[in-house]
């Protein structure tokens, strides 16, 4: 567990390498499942699209998007918070 | 009646006619006041790089770098495939104004919140 923006404890780190579209979004779907609700996952990704895709994925499956991180151009770091099992 | 309206293009060079023809409704649509996307897929995703479409112009239609800077200027949204953008080894750097990289889910959300649809 580490905490980011002091107040937020990451349960899971998953770095998606370069899975992008919906082998990302599928990868996301199935680490998310080994969540309990209110845990949180940080998701490393490398894709480009990813900016879009993963808070619109979020959107659809009522998750929490804590929060967004960009580091340099093409690494992005999104804290997903489950909201139902 | 749902007021979004998605475009999905899947040719470039090898077919200018369903390229032209596909901003060519999207303008129409923007005009009519959609919100319109143009999901630019499989070879449509050479569309997002500066300069290709430049020399594009299907017979009996206007060129496609008008109707594409048009329809952007209207307000038109252009949805670029990222692992299609990927595979063609086309760099993020020269993507047109106006471009967004996206994946599935994002296409998916646009549709799933109604919108219409038309492929070319």
């Amino acid at each position: 567990m580490r905490k980011i923006q002091q107040q937020v404890k990451v349960d899971y780190v998953y770095d998606a390498g370069p899975a992008s579209c919906g082998e990302l979004i599928m990868n996301i779907f199935l680490k998310m499942k080994g969540l309990h609700k209110g845990e949180i996952m940080e998701v490393i990704s490398y894709d480009l699209g990813a900016v879009e895709d993963v808070p619109a994925w979020c959107r659809m499956q009522g998750h929490t998007l804590l929060h967004t991180e960009a580091k340099g151009v093409i690494q992005t770091h999104f804290y997903i918070q489950k909201e139902r099992d | 009646m749902t007021n979004k309206f998605l475009v999905s293009l899947t040719n470039g060079k090898n077919d200018t006619d369903r390229a032209t023809v596909a901003f060519v409704v999207a303008n129409a649509a923007v005009a009519s006041g959609k919100e319109v996307v143009v999901f630019l897929n499989i070879d449509g995703a050479y569309l997002s790089d500066k300069g290709y479409a430049d020399d594009i112009h299907e017979g009996g239609f206007a060129p496609l770098k008008g109707l594409m800077d048009q329809f952007v200027e209207a307000g038109g949204l252009i949805w670029v495939c990222s692992p299609c953008h990927k595979k063609r080894e086309l760099s993020e750097d020269n993507l047109i104004e106006g471009a967004t990289i996206v994946g599935g889910a994002k296409v998916v959300e646009f549709l799933s919140e109604g919108a219409a649809s038309i492929t070319y």
